[in-house]
């Protein structure tokens, strides 16, 4: 019996002390993990503005962040903040009524001068803004510039062929050409959707509204270089899970990233602007239209958290401001478009000029412009044919996404 | 044939076989036992090297290679522990182990006793019905729950888990101590009823006491089942305050880049320690709670 | 006795009694309601009461955000087939019952019988019965790194060659399902052992040993004496491990965490995917029933086989 006793006592001193460790704060979610320091100091400002204290809370990685989301709007058990995307992504949160409307705090913003009209439009959705910037990036190809100059290649490249040519250096000097990974679930998109941008930007827009098949011409010919690009080579091991190691440990000489990342390899001791610089990523041929993939990362404030507890407006509002902006960038190096806020580095301004400069076709990137049912399903795919790059796993992989592609717009 | 019991080659022949029959057989098993023994344990050798390692070492050295040194485990144990809030989720899980367990075995307990002790009406449709809830994927609650929680508020709550723990661990102590209650002779219980017994009392100081054996080898079988789980506290209460141990561990688990096999190994470690302990501690009962199932 | 006695009474009596005896019957049950209510309120709400939801569910167009109260009537069914991740997961739910009920038992089988009178036979038991006690999520985490491409399988095997290996077990269409089934035998095969003692302890000494003095070959005495009377305990055993073949979800969950396919690696996955990564809550559940449906008739039609064994033996 002592031993029943036993149990019983445990059971109830366990029970209480779980009990009691159970109480509400205000938390911000996210996937981004390695922003972790910045997202903390600009919600620790914010906290103190609104009389309040606001813990960071990450879940990675990002499908499983997506899931956990998911299940929490669901079980009407929504964070006051959490990370998201715009496009598709943000206009299937606000369809919940989640998501509070900002309006207000944005209106204060643009008129003193912290952010512009156009870059409410990134967050916002039929004409309201549902999401605080904490992230606009272009997305661009970087390169350890020890490696360029060890391969004796003087400029970036501007075209497809320099790009290749320059690749075939990098190979012949010990490098692998292109970091690029298949981890937290989202990343086996980016040379995917590249290719296809590289081949044809309608194309590339016309696979996320169902006008454009995914075993078309175009995704076949983006299968083709990719297929041969890793038949050379160019690709780093897909299965390695730190996403950014070959290109920090100099396996690997470019990667295909957006601009963000440049906080983390500055984190692992690559200093930007010096170690490594950026250019461009070129079409695949001259006559297609040079584009670049801008995204933007909303923070999203919870409409029932915001009616709860009006002083949240004051943290939103902080969360717009200069120093909310500077602090993040001193942080981690992310930089959230603030007019009055200094790019937070080299890379990133540089990538500012470049853009001004070139003037390419702006586009959403892949995975916030795809239908959200069925994104995962498609990089899966994707992911599949990375981990096996042969015509028969591309071939596969192009009849699965066009069976999911076509089954969800018949049916939407 | 006849057989001649005096022939000598006759009985000598039955003594040798006799002998080989006494003879602990087969000395030579020793090395194919001892041979897949250590295969089979290699996964263990390699916990507990990579727990005394640190991340650099462990990614320079051999991954089966000794530690250098011991120390490393402290700091294993604090990052383990601290990101993954492993306290917290140890608590949550001992709780939700122990009440759940309990409560379920005492509730088939009490069912066992309605059905099989006393002349319960339509006994056999009754069992049938809870019985019924062994017989569905695990993955035909999911999505339910997880609304029904919704709407009742239970979602992500200690309360909402320790339900569905409960719910879950009825079936099967059900069906043993039916049989084992039944085994019971019918006097113990008509004579304390003839003494005027509530039917509870007889419940409680006849019947319970003649089925201690079975009665800890369900909890420890139960209690082993909820500390080990991670599908219901995955979907149904993620949240730090409320989550399991397991979906504490898979948080861990291949997620940040940054954290070291090292790490996880060591959470790992640290989540098995209970139901190991119990497990060695308490061998006898699990060993006999195995075959309660088959009877 | 009674019906000697009640041929002498009268059936005024004789109702009377039955009467009464219906009245203590009544009041017993009442009683019994009392004790068997909890059980039946927990199991009704929270086991059954959502499987008949989860099969409603399956006709509805719920997913994400939307669409509860829409009929879809066979629409998620029909999706089934329409894209090809379902066969997939199917399929590979096929090789993960046929190897869950296969290899456990046969190495399962050869262990007890290697074990079976051996000294320390009490200490090995345990030792392979251990990896039981842990979760499969904890077994999960420990494989995952065994199988890594710098993990134990590839530096052992590159050790022991001379030769560089590297294999990505988790990450290979080819190679995943049967790492992660090799682990599942690794947790499973120690149980199955232990089960398998029990029934060989049970089966009587002394056929065996009149065979054995006939002079009848190891192999014909397991082959004709053994096995038979083993059989309704490999049949309990084989239960077991086709139910956790169907169903297995927290070794595949985080062994293969990192592999892009992972959703199609089984119906549990899969289903586990589709309602809770993806929301196609609906869809999800029509998976599940499906899930359900295939477990049910299978381990029936076992549990059929296996009474009728039994009686054949007794």
């Amino acid at each position: 019996m002592s031993l029943i006793k036993t149990i019983a006592a445990l059971g109830l001193l366990s029970a209480v002390s779980a009990g009691t460790a159970y109480a509400q704060d205000l938390t911000l979610y996210s996937d981004k993990t390695e922003w972790n320091p910045g997202i903390t100091a600009v919600m620790t400002a914010a906290g103190t503005e609104a009389g309040t204290t606001i813990k960071v809370q990450d879940v990675t990685p990002t499908d499983k962040y997506q899931a956990f989301m998911q299940t929490s709007i669901a079980g009407n058990n929504v964070p006051a903040f959490f990370t998201w995307w715009n496009g598709n992504q943000l206009s299937d949160l606000v369809a919940t009524g989640v998501a509070a409307d900002l309006t207000p705090y944005w209106d204060k913003a643009i008129a003193d001068g912290d952010f512009s009209a156009a870059q409410r439009d990134l967050v916002s959705v039929d004409g309201k803004p549902y999401g605080v910037l904490l992230n606009v990036a272009n997305w661009v190809v970087f390169y350890n510039t020890a490696a360029f100059e060890k391969a004796g290649i003087a400029a970036p490249p501007t075209t497809w062929e320099e790009l290749m040519a320059d690749a075939d250096k990098l190979k012949a000097a010990g490098y692998t050409p292109f970091n690029a990974p298949t981890s937290g679930g989202w990343m086996p998109f980016i040379w995917f959707s590249q290719l296809v941008l590289g081949t044809s930007p309608d194309a590339f827009v016309g696979l996320t509204d169902g006008s454009v098949a995914y075993d078309g011409p175009e995704v076949q010919n983006a299968f083709k270089v990719w297929g041969d690009m890793y038949a050379k080579g160019y690709f780093t091991d897909p299965r390695e899970q730190d996403d950014q190691k070959f290109f920090v440990d100099g396996t690997a000489a470019m990667y295909l990233i957006g601009d963000w990342h440049s906080g983390s390899f500055a984190a692992a001791g690559m200093k930007p602007g010096e170690d490594f610089k950026t250019f461009l990523m070129p079409a695949l041929t001259p006559d297609v239209q040079q584009a670049v993939i801008v995204e933007a990362s909303p923070i999203v404030v919870s409409a029932q958290a915001l009616a709860a507890n009006a002083d949240l407006g004051k943290a939103v509002q902080s969360m717009m401001g200069a120093d909310a902006s500077n602090a993040l960038g001193s942080a981690v190096q992310v930089y959230n478009g603030n007019l009055k806020a200094a790019a937070p580095n080299a890379t990133i301004e540089a990538n500012k000029e470049m853009v001004a400069a070139a003037k390419p076709r702006a586009l959403v990137r892949w995975w916030e412009a795809v239908p959200s049912q069925i994104q995962g399903d498609l990089v899966a795919a994707m992911g599949s044919f990375m981990l096996d790059p042969t015509p028969e796993t591309a071939a596969k992989s192009m009849s699965t996404m066009q069976a999911i592609n076509a089954d969800y717009w018949a049916n939407k | 044939m006849a057989i001649d019991i005096t022939d000598q080659n006759f009985i000598n022949g039955l003594i040798e076989k006799e002998r080989r029959a006494q003879r602990p057989r087969g000395r030579w098993l020793v090395v194919p036992i001892v041979v897949l023994t250590i295969a089979y344990l290699t996964p263990f050798y390699y916990l507990f090297v990579t727990i005394f390692k640190t991340s650099e070492e462990y990614a320079k050295s051999g991954v089966l290679q000794l530690p250098t040194s011991l120390a490393p485990i402290v700091d294993n144990v604090v990052q383990a522990w601290t990101i993954a809030h492993l306290g917290q989720a140890g608590l949550n899980s001992l709780s939700y182990a122990v009440v759940g367990a309990a409560l379920s075995v005492a509730f088939a307990a009490a069912a066992a006793f309605g059905m099989t002790r006393l002349n319960l009406i339509g006994a056999n449709g009754w069992f049938m019905l809870i019985f019924t809830g062994t017989l569905f994927p695990f993955q035909m609650y999911l999505v339910p729950l997880l609304f029904g929680y919704q709407r009742l508020g239970l979602i992500n709550s200690w309360l909402g888990m320790l339900l569905v723990y409960v719910a879950i661990c009825i079936p099967f102590p059900l069906l043993v101590l039916r049989n084992s209650f039944s085994g019971i002779t019918r006097e113990v219980d008509e004579a304390a009823r003839i003494e005027g017994a509530s039917e509870w009392r007889v419940f409680i100081s006849m019947i319970v006491p003649n089925a201690t054996g079975p009665l800890i080898a369900l909890f420890l079988l139960q209690f082993t089942f909820i500390w080990n789980d991670l599908l219901f506290s995955s979907i149904l209460a993620n949240g730090i305050e409320v989550r399991s141990i397991m979906v504490a561990l898979q948080s861990l688990q291949g997620t940040y880049s940054t954290i070291g096999p090292n790490v996880v190994i060591t959470a790992t470690l640290i989540s098995s320690i209970p139901t190991v302990l119990l497990f060695i501690v308490l061998r006898k009962y699990f060993m006999a709670g195995l075959q309660l199932g088959n009877k | 006795m009674i019906k000697t006695a009640s041929a002498t009474l009268s059936p005024e009596i004789l109702k009377d009694a039955r009467r009464r005896e219906r009245r203590v019957a009544w009041r017993q049950t009442r009683i019994a309601w009392l004790f068997i209510a909890p059980a039946v309120f927990m199991v009704s709400a929270f086991l059954l009461a959502p499987v008949v939801f989860n099969v409603i569910l399956s006709f509805t167009k719920w997913q994400k955000f939307t669409g509860l109260d829409k009929f879809a009537g066979f629409a998620n069914y029909a999706r089934l087939f329409a894209v090809p991740y379902f066969s997939e997961a199917l399929s590979n739910t096929a090789v993960w019952v046929v190897g869950a009920m296969v290899l456990p038992l046969a190495f399962g089988l050869g262990l007890a019988l290697l074990l079976r009178n051996i000294p320390l036979q009490e200490t090995f038991k345990s030792l392979f019965f251990l990896p039981k006690v842990m979760a499969p999520t904890a077994v999960g985490a420990i494989w995952y790194y065994v199988y890594a491409p710098h993990g134990v399988i590839n530096s052992a095997v590159a050790g022991i060659t001379g030769q560089p290996f590297d294999v990505g077990w988790l990450y290979d269409a080819q190679t995943v399902t049967p790492s992660v089934i090799a682990t599942f035998v690794w947790q499973t095969v120690g149980i199955t052992m232990v089960l398998l003692l029990l029934g060989l302890a049970a089966i009587p000494r002394d056929p065996i040993e009149a065979a054995r003095v006939d002079g009848a070959s190891g192999w014909q005495i397991f082959r004709h004496i053994i096995w038979p009377l083993l059989l309704p305990t490999v049949l309990v055993v084989t239960i077991l491990n086709v139910a956790a073949g169907f169903t297995t979800f927290d070794l595949l969950w985080v062994m293969a965490g990192s592999y892009p396919g992972k959703r199609t690696l089984s119906l549990a996955v899969y289903m586990y995917y589709e309602s809770f990564s993806n929301g196609a809550w609906a869809y999800g559940s029509a998976v599940a029933v499906v899930l359900g449906a295939m477990v049910i008739a299978v381990t029936a039609a076992l549990a059929v086989l296996q009474s009728r064994v039994e009686k054949n033996i007794r």
